[in-house]
């Protein structure tokens, strides 16, 4: 920390932490133990060969994940059912003293990419009216970062922002910064944003594009931080809103009704060294510009360059820097949307996994992180590792089974140096109860979120008692179809990121469903390999293939799984029905209600490039915000232009485009020329679009 | 049906009218009309190029300043650890 900051004061909840801590690991290893023996009485050789210690070793290293998921979920339950974390941040001051904390001055940031204007716009203006509510919006500027790199899409962006400007009175105070190169993704986004204007401001907010977040949670985020300096990142728990296929349906089930036992759990055992999400949290501009840059690995490969996820280690330098980051579960009115379908998910999921997995390089090398933070960065790489690591544990059980058929049994194996030969011994009760055992730790927290859901008083909000527990029963089949798809994915993704393949950085798609095409192609490769495993299980042994159904049935299955749960019919029929439903499609919140059906921003019977040729008010707050130089060769420009008279922007590249966009000069020779076009010209044509009444 | 030309200006003036946030109720249009009828006194020929010329003028349309893109940069720096 610099001189002129005070050193943050320590505070009570390490010790609670550590001892949270310590019964976690405690429990997890022997939880982990048990399972262990468990599997190796199953193993017929009892874990005395090569292969079979290769089983055992990822068998303790997959059980102790899940355990650790297990045992966080029920501390989430054992807090939820005292009536919240007497440790946590919120319960640090009483309602008073919040109330009567003056806020500072503070941005909310939006960083955007190639998103859906109208429905991040819809967000941004309901967090805008929500906060005017409080009577507190004069604290609050509002800044739209855009990485948009396509002169269709940031024109788009800045006609809405202008609108929005318009609409809300904002002029002054809502600000639209376009950056034409995306240097560093959107940490180097948030960090140019930093740069030029952090300095103003106290606090930011961090917004992505599908958030939203309600007034009063954004003035009670603030005044917290007034309250303890030593904060540097005070992190939400958002909900999941707006579902509307079947896919992104139950993500927000899930998320609406087993979220809060996990993020109660996690954030109890985090405290104040907990991870940062990227987005609907608060961030001490100070501290994280003075600690918080993130400098390209110095590694090989994967482990070389740019971070790719930067939250989790922005989170972990503030600690470094001594301040503290909290996540609190209990601060309501933060929400997000679900990728809409399967495929958007994996898609992301790409991004993800080699963002986490590059924290390896973190995580070992890293001096002085806390070691709260080295175990977010382990949580984030499992996340993904574990795939590969079933893959491969499946692979090896496929193995020991072929093995065990096909070859003559090995009475003297050469690891054991014994007189007496080794009985391959096979005990399928010890089997059925390990995967019962299993089931236990998956399940349970599922179960226990129901309880919470009917002791907390709330079944109405989920549609009664039963349709709750359908609901869940319905998400758990669903979830285990698409476990084994997302372990193959995930498996590859983990696989290319180690070899380093180069991705494609893309916005999220958040409204199309999937085609059967785009689905048979996608996971062709993951059901060719199921249907070969599951004929190679039947050939070898009719109790190897059933055990490898649970596996091979859902990859067979997965491009139907894919489009069936893609559809928006089927989401909204399940509604209909009042399946998986949740509090905030029942009782919509302003907030929620806002985004559910966004207010265009922009008239859709022009693209965003013809509207900023042919509106005269777009056209002219275009041209006063061009660039005041011209690099372009001006016959070059002359050639453009002269095209784009005659065909529109179809008749142009991306480069040519955004250049002639970007010239406040040529916006005005294309306007007037448009507005005298023949009528069966292409602009002639745009024209008559215009004249219609209805446009606008 | 296409428009003959006098409609069709009469229509560009009027889009133009509304889009630049004009009401277009009878006084405005009689005052467009009354626009293309003066224009058309010189010949159809460039009868667009000086129509459309002649709106902004004619109808007094504001040119409001736009919102502030961004406010004025106070530079600062990121710093970075030594090691990562």
């Amino acid at each position: 920390m610099t001189d002129d900051t005070p050193r943050p004061r320590r505070h009570r909840w390490k010790p609670v932490a550590v001892l949270r801590r310590t019964t976690l690991i405690v429990l997890v290893i022997a939880q982990t133990l048990a399972g262990l023996y468990g599997m190796q009485s199953v193993l017929p050789y009892h874990g005395g060969n090569l292969l079979e210690k290769g089983i055992l070793f990822l068998f303790a290293v997959l059980f102790a994940w899940i355990s650790v998921g297990f045992w966080t979920a029920l501390l989430g339950f054992w807090l939820r059912r005292r009536g919240g974390d007497p440790w946590s941040l919120v319960r640090r001051y009483d309602a008073a003293t919040v109330a009567a904390t003056p806020l500072a001055r503070t941005a909310v940031v939006m960083p955007i990419y190639n998103e859906p204007v109208d429905r991040t716009l819809a967000g941004l203006r309901a967090t805008i009216q929500s906060l005017r509510e409080t009577g507190e919006l004069d604290h609050f500027d509002f800044y739209l970062l855009s990485d948009s790199r396509d002169a269709e899409q940031w024109l788009e962006e800045r006609t809405g922002w202008y609108r929005l400007c318009e609409e809300q009175g904002l002029q002054g105070r809502l600000f639209y910064r376009h950056r034409p190169v995306n240097l560093n993704f959107k940490s180097g986004n948030v960090a140019d944003f930093l740069r030029r204007w952090g300095r103003d401001y106290e606090y930011m907010v961090v917004l992505d594009a599908d958030s939203v977040m309600g007034g009063h949670t954004l003035t009670r985020m603030v005044r917290h931080m007034e309250l303890a300096p030593q904060i540097g990142i005070l992190q939400t728990s958002p909900s999941l809103i707006n579902a509307h296929s079947a896919f992104a349906r139950f993500q927000q089930f899930a998320n609406r009704v087993y979220g809060p036992l996990f993020t109660a759990g996690l954030a109890g055992i985090q405290l104040g060294e907990a991870a940062y999400w990227g987005h609907n949290a608060i961030i001490r501009c100070k501290p994280f510009m003075e600690h918080c840059g993130l400098r390209h690995l110095s590694g090989f490969g994967l482990f070389r360059g740019p971070i790719m996820s930067h939250d989790f280690v922005e989170a972990a330098y503030m600690g470094r820097a001594g301040y503290e980051v909290w996540m609190e579960p209990e601060l309501d009115e933060s929400y997000e949307e679900s990728p809409p379908t399967l495929v958007d998910e994996l898609t992301r999921d790409r991004r993800w996994a080699k963002g986490n997995l590059q924290h390896a390089w973190l995580f070992l090398f890293a001096p002085k992180l806390r070691f709260a933070h080295r175990m977010a960065f382990l949580n984030g790489i499992l996340s993904y590792l574990s795939s590969p690591i079933w893959l491969a544990f499946l692979v090896l059980t496929s193995i020991e089974a072929t093995r065990l058929t096909l070859w003559p049994i090995d009475y003297f194996p050469e690891q054991q140096n014994s007189m007496f030969p080794a009985w391959p011994e096979w005990h399928p009760h010890w089997a059925v109860g390990l995967i019962l055992s299993t089931f236990f730790l998956l399940f349970l927290p599922k179960f226990l979120a129901i309880l919470d859901v009917l002791l907390s008083g709330k079944r109405r909000q989920y549609g009664g008692a039963w349709r709750l527990f359908f609901s869940v029963c319905l998400e758990l089949l669903v979830s285990m179809l698409l476990a084994p798809i997302r372990m193959l994915t995930h498996s590859r993704y983990v696989l290319e990121s180690l070899f380093n393949v180069s991705l494609h950085w893309g916005g999220q798609n958040r409204t199309d469903e999937t085609g059967w095409r785009e689905a048979l192609v996608s996971h062709a490769p993951g059901t060719l390999l199921a249907v070969g495993w599951a004929g190679l299980a039947l050939w070898l042994d009719p109790f190897f293939f059933f055990w490898s159904l649970p596996v091979a049935l859902p990859l067979i299955l997965a491009a139907p799984t894919s489009v069936v749960l893609s559809r928006m019919a089927l989401g909204e029929a399940l509604r209909r029905h009042r399946f998986l439903l949740t509090p905030e499609e029942q009782r919509l919140s302003p907030q929620v209600d806002a985004i559910a059906d966004p207010r265009p921003l922009n008239p859709g019977a022009l693209s965003a490039f013809d509207a900023a040729v042919v509106d005269p008010r777009l056209n002219r707050m275009h041209r006063a915000l061009a660039r005041r130089r011209r690099c372009l060769d001006p016959e070059a420009r002359e050639e453009w232009v002269q095209r784009c008279l005659k065909h529109g922007p179809d008749g142009l590249n991306r480069r040519q485009l955004n250049a002639l966009a970007r010239d406040g000069e040529v916006l005005a020779r294309l306007h007037t020329a448009a507005w005298v076009a023949a009528p069966d010209s292409y602009w002639g044509e745009r024209i008559g679009l215009v004249k219609r009444r209805d446009y606008g | 049906m296409t428009d003959n030309i006098v409609e069709d200006a009469l229509g560009r003036v009027l889009a133009y009218l509304r889009l630049s946030g004009v009401t277009v109720g009878t006084g405005t249009t009689r005052a467009a009309l009354r626009l293309v009828d003066e224009t058309l006194e010189a010949g159809e020929d460039g009868l667009l190029e000086r129509l459309m010329a002649a709106v902004p003028e004619r109808f007094g349309l504001d040119h409001p300043e736009p919102p502030m893109l961004a406010p004025p940069v106070r530079h600062g720096s990121i710093h970075y650890a030594r090691r990562s």
